[in-house]
């Protein structure tokens, strides 16, 4: 699906990823399709245990424990990742019964094949702790020679070090290049080790940036540095964002789409500055009550706001418990609400919404 | 119905999973642990009421009476030698001329060679017998070159003795099959005979293997108990202090905690023997000394992760101002729960050490019987090929020692799975 | 650098401490040869003889000690080196490989086959191997015997007791469980993840973390190790330290103290450098360690 003729350099079509756990089916992701644009810029939202770590994990093909199933559809650049992987998954829910067929090992198997060239390469990722990620056993000099060379297919540097990673270090404002590259990573600070983690992931030259939640860890004034940082150098190399955030506001500042999600599900996806900055544009009432958060109110306190059970039914809209516009509706109105799971709709050019009583 | 095949089919209704084999809570290696564990006290409760039926001598090196046990622990045990006609004189000759198949392989063979073997164990009062069912040569003639007393061999082959109770001991039988044409084949094998049958042979002074095997459960329970009741108060002590009072006791105790764990233990094991003059329950009690620096140290660790927790300082505002009482309430409610499956690995080495020691002569000594000891004297059977004294006692050192392990790590696992 | 100056001051200090109380012990053994020393006498006759590495003579053999302990101290070593490499040749590709695919069926049957193999004692799988090479080989192997039998059975009389150590009583399996422990915990970090994530190889990251683990795990298997060596030399006649202790400590009548005092000096001095290498060498591994 390309707008305008362009091929979207990352293109996620219904990826699902399960896990059991003690019995128990968790969907973590369920059903995200979203698309990058080459120079666009796509920010993921959602409050803790939404599944937005978890989506991009699954792309990138780095999910910790071994999941129930993954299913989907990938795309870089056009070509199509998940080749061959069509039938190892499938998911069909009959008669209120849900038959999951999977043979996870193969697919993992196969889609870290298919994916591994792109890492670090086209794709490129940047974690939430920047202090934990780096590993605390050699220095940040030796680290960088390490994926350096790992990008040259291991052949030996020679010499090649100082031109390639020195203006990356002037870019990313360092100051005192001499000490930081000599240190370890635990006698950095947040800032920096960010900042290195950012000349990591920048080494390969990728074409897209995955950011997961890159400031949470950090105090006020070096978020606002960091982010900055962020925006320049993406403007300056043209590269494209995928950004996952719980912050609205650093949400709308970074990116042009926002996709919301709650529970696994995308439930808004539209321009971040309508959606968010402007309160009037958004039109679920998830997004409603996350702005009215952020703005100081307070959220529905229906559940406590306590992290969703991901495993519960799956029957109706996932968000009917929480939801503000339910309650205030007719009961003949919100059955709709508890038997059908509301689909992505779109209501104009660039915005999606599922709700069945988004028009109020 | 979705069928299984490669893949894994989940019929799922509300959700549901059944990833069975996730599941690692070790149930069933401990309830085998178990098993062996009640067999080892039933074992021990057989030697108090019966010792001295158990410590009854019989003949001595008997094989056991299972054809299978002897196939496996003793070698080679029946002699074929080939007889050419001329060697046989003076004998009388029975035979049955009588036709039959042979197989290709079976004709080309040059002398009688028999199918089975016979069993080399036979009981006072019960009869013996053995029928050499041969692989060719139909007809044959049978000469009994050497015998005991009343053994007789039909002229089918049918050989059948009833030894008497005098007749207990060790006997060469000879038999000789002879074809009417050709070389014969002479079998030579021995027999020994037994007042009672004994499953798993006896060893060289008599005493029966079971009966032995019994025996020496006595040394895996009690000695290991010694050894736990010396080892656990000392590393709750040791631990506990030097977790709670920190400081210059704390350094103080993990130094001696390091000193005990540097030194061999064999051979402070040895020292403590040559002062005690080797008294297996001495040199357990200084096992017990050994082996509570890896225990403490856990301990220490565990007491100092629950310092900083905040009950401690509610029950100090509460004004239990009382160490002694502040220790108890750590150390029986929170660092008790490595402590029974450390008292198991303790047992468990405890069996070790002791049969070690046995090994080395320095353990258990006549008349007593252990497990180490049943090998130690044995261990030049090894070269005769008489292996049952050796093997049954090996079989069960590991089956208790793997049982306490199994225990131990049994209950490692389930306080690891709830998290304590 | 001041913790490196404090381990080594603290191991010099264990060492004194070892040797007065093993003087100890060893005066507190009844001699019947020499009753009318008293214990107290005995005990600094010991002390004096450990402080002063004035050990003279072997009672027995009447060689100096030194030699003595020269000359089959590089026996013992030699065995118990060779165990070592056995030990971790194995156990670390396998406490890895466990780690990673932990959600296997292979996993559980590897854990399963380590508890098979950590009950086992150390004879019992001497005598299991030596039945086996009897009947297999018609072979008794006993050093002596041997020597004058070619390199290939020369080789296996130097391996099997290797083997006997390496596997017996838990050795290999705690090893191996350690280390697929530790692989566990060191994967599930944060940092593995972005490794992976730009496709760098974990595994160097992977042995330098393991490698504290692995020298702990030795450093308190080390006294054990000489207890098993002792038990394997004389199993197999091999001409070690281990032997000559046991020798000096079953003669009945006086035992020959000097030795005895010197090979467990020996030994614990051995133990106590590869206590300190591992502490030291656990400060070089993890960077996080060096924090002055």
């Amino acid at each position: 699906m390309d707008t305008n003729g362009k091929t979207p350099i990352l293109q996620v079509q219904d990826l699902k990823t399960y896990y059991f756990k003690e019995h128990e089916l968790i969907r973590c992701v369920d059903g995200i399709s979203f698309e990058v644009m080459p120079g666009g810029r796509m920010g993921i939202a959602g409050e803790s245990g939404s599944g937005k770590t978890q989506t991009v994990l699954s792309i990138m093909g780095l999910n910790e424990s071994t999941p129930g199933m993954i299913s989907g559809e990938i795309h870089i650049n056009g070509n199509q990742i998940t080749d061959g992987l069509q039938n190892l998954s499938r998911v069909e829910e009959r008669d209120g019964h849900i038959f999951v067929t999977k043979d996870v090992a193969a697919w993992q198997r196969i889609y870290e094949r298919n994916i591994k060239p792109h890492r670090g390469k086209t794709l490129s990722m940047v974690f939430q702790e920047p202090r934990s990620s780096l590993s605390p056993y050699f220095t940040i000099r030796e680290q960088l020679e390490e994926t350096l060379s790992s990008l040259l297919n291991g052949s030996r540097l020679n010499g090649g070090f100082e031109q390639l990673v020195m203006p990356l270090f002037e870019r990313l404002k360092f100051r005192n290049s001499k000490q930081i590259l000599s240190a370890y990573p635990h006698q950095l600070s947040g800032g920096e080790s960010q900042r290195i983690m950012l000349a990591l992931a920048l080494l390969g030259e990728p074409q897209l940036l995955i950011a997961d939640e890159p400031t949470t860890q950090l105090d006020a004034l070096t978020q606002f540095h960091v982010v900055n940082l962020f925006d320049s150098i993406l403007r300056e190399k043209q590269l494209s964002l995928l950004f996952i955030s719980h912050n609205l506001a650093l949400v709308a500042h970074l990116v042009d789409t926002v996709c919301i999600m709650y529970r696994g599900r995308i439930v808004e996806k539209g321009p971040a500055k309508a959606l968010i900055t402007s309160g009037s544009g958004s039109a679920h009432p998830y997004t409603r009550e996350l702005l009215n958060v952020f703005n100081g109110g307070r959220g529905q306190n229906r559940n406590g706001g306590y992290i969703s059970n991901a495993g519960a039914s799956s029957k109706g809209c996932r968000y009917q418990h929480r939801c503000d516009l339910k309650r205030r509706l007719d009961p003949g109105l919100g059955r709709r609400c508890e038997n059908e799971s509301p689909s992505l709709d779109k209501i104009s050019k660039d915005h999606w919404v599922a709700c069945w009583h988004k028009e109020r | 119905m979705p069928r299984k095949n490669r893949w894994t089919i989940y019929h799922t209704q509300r959700e549901v999973s059944f990833n069975h084999w996730f599941r690692q809570n070790g149930t069933k290696e401990m309830a085998a642990a178990l098993a062996v564990l009640l067999l080892l006290l039933l074992g021990n409760i057989l030697v108090v009421l019966n010792k001295d039926a158990l410590q009854k001598k019989d003949t001595r090196n008997q094989p056991p009476t299972n054809s299978f046990l002897q196939w496996l622990l003793m070698k080679p045990s029946l002699e074929i030698v080939e007889v050419t006609q001329g060697e046989v004189s003076g004998i009388d000759f029975y035979g049955t001329p009588g036709a039959s198949l042979l197989s290709p392989k079976a004709a080309q063979e040059t002398s009688p060679r028999p199918r089975k073997r016979p069993s080399f164990t036979a009981v006072a009062g019960k009869g013996y017998s053995f029928n050499a069912v041969l692989k060719n040569f139909p007809d044959v003639r049978y000469a009994l070159v050497r015998a005991p007393e009343g053994m007789g061999v039909s002229p089918t082959g049918q050989l059948s003795w009833t030894p008497t109770a005098e007749q207990a001991g060790i006997y060469k039988i000879s038999l000789d099959v002879l074809p009417f044409a050709g070389t014969g084949t002479r079998l030579s094998w021995e027999v020994s005979v037994s007042e009672k049958p004994h499953a798993l042979g006896t060893d060289q002074s008599g005493r029966d293997i079971l009966a032995c095997l019994i025996l020496g459960t006595q040394w895996t329970l009690l000695p290991g108990l010694i050894a736990v009741l010396i080892s656990i108060p000392l590393s709750l002590l040791f631990g506990g202090m030097a977790g709670y009072y920190g400081g210059m006791i704390e350094t103080f105790l993990s130094h001696g905690i390091t000193l005990f764990s540097a030194m061999p233990s064999l051979v402070l094991i040895f020292l403590t023997g040559a002062i005690f003059n080797f008294n297996i329950y001495a040199m357990m009690a200084v096992l017990g000394v050994v082996l509570f620096p890896r225990n403490a140290l856990q301990i220490k660790n565990k007491v100092l992760s629950l310092k900083e927790n905040q009950f401690i300082e509610a029950a100090r505002e509460l004004g239990m101002s009382d160490r002694r009482i502040l220790l108890k309430d750590i150390l029986w409610h929170n660092a008790r729960t490595p402590v029974l499956s450390f008292c198991f690995q303790i047992m468990a080495f405890a069996i070790l050490i002791e049969v070690t020691l046995s090994y080395l002569n320095l353990g258990i000594k006549e008349p007593d019987v252990s497990w180490g000891k049943m090998i130690f004297d044995h261990r030049s059977m090894i070269q005769e090929q008489k292996l049952w004294p050796l093997f049954f006692p090996a079989v069960t050192i590991f089956l208790s020692v793997a049982a306490f392990y199994l225990l131990a790590d049994g209950l490692n696992k389930r306080n690891k799975i709830r998290g304590v | 650098m001041k913790k490196i100056a404090s381990h080594i001051f603290t191991t010099v200090l264990l060492f004194l401490a070892c040797g007065v109380l093993i003087s100890l012990l060893l005066s507190l053994v009844p001699d019947y040869e020499r009753y009318e020393l008293s214990t107290w006498r005995r005990f600094l006759e010991n002390l004096g003889t450990f402080m002063t590495f004035r050990y003279g003579d072997a009672v027995v053999e009447q060689y100096p000690i030194f030699d003595i302990l020269r000359a089959r101290g590089v026996k013992t070593a030699l065995l118990i080196a060779g165990a070592l490499i056995l030990t971790l040749g194995i156990s670390i590709p396998l406490g890895i490989h466990a780690a990673r695919h932990k959600e296997h069926k292979r996993a559980r049957f590897i854990d399963g086959m380590i508890y098979g193999l950590s009950s086992v004692p150390i004879l019992v799988w001497a005598t299991l191997l030596l039945i086996f090479f009897q009947r297999t080989m018609d072979v008794f192997l006993h050093w002596q015997l041997l020597s004058n039998y070619p390199l290939g059975w020369r080789l296996m009389i130097y391996l099997l007791p290797m083997i006997c150590l390496a596997l017996g009583d838990g050795m290999l399996a705690d090893m191996t469980r350690h280390i697929r422990d530790e692989a566990v915990k060191l994967l599930e970090q944060d940092f593995v993840r972005s490794l992976r994530a730009r496709n760098v190889l974990v595994m160097p990251h992977l042995c330098r973390g393991l490698i504290p683990t692995v020298m702990a795990v030795i450093a308190g298997k080390i006294a054990y190790l000489f207890g098993g060596a002792i038990v394997v030399e004389y199993i197999f006649g091999w001409q070690g330290l281990g032997f000559a202790l046991y020798g000096a400590v079953s003669r009945p009548g006086s035992k020959d103290y000097p030795l005895i005092l010197a090979a467990t000096m020996l030994f614990v001095a051995a133990a106590l450098l590869i206590n300190l290498l591992s502490s030291l060498s656990a400060i070089w591994a993890d960077p996080r360690l060096r924090k002055d």
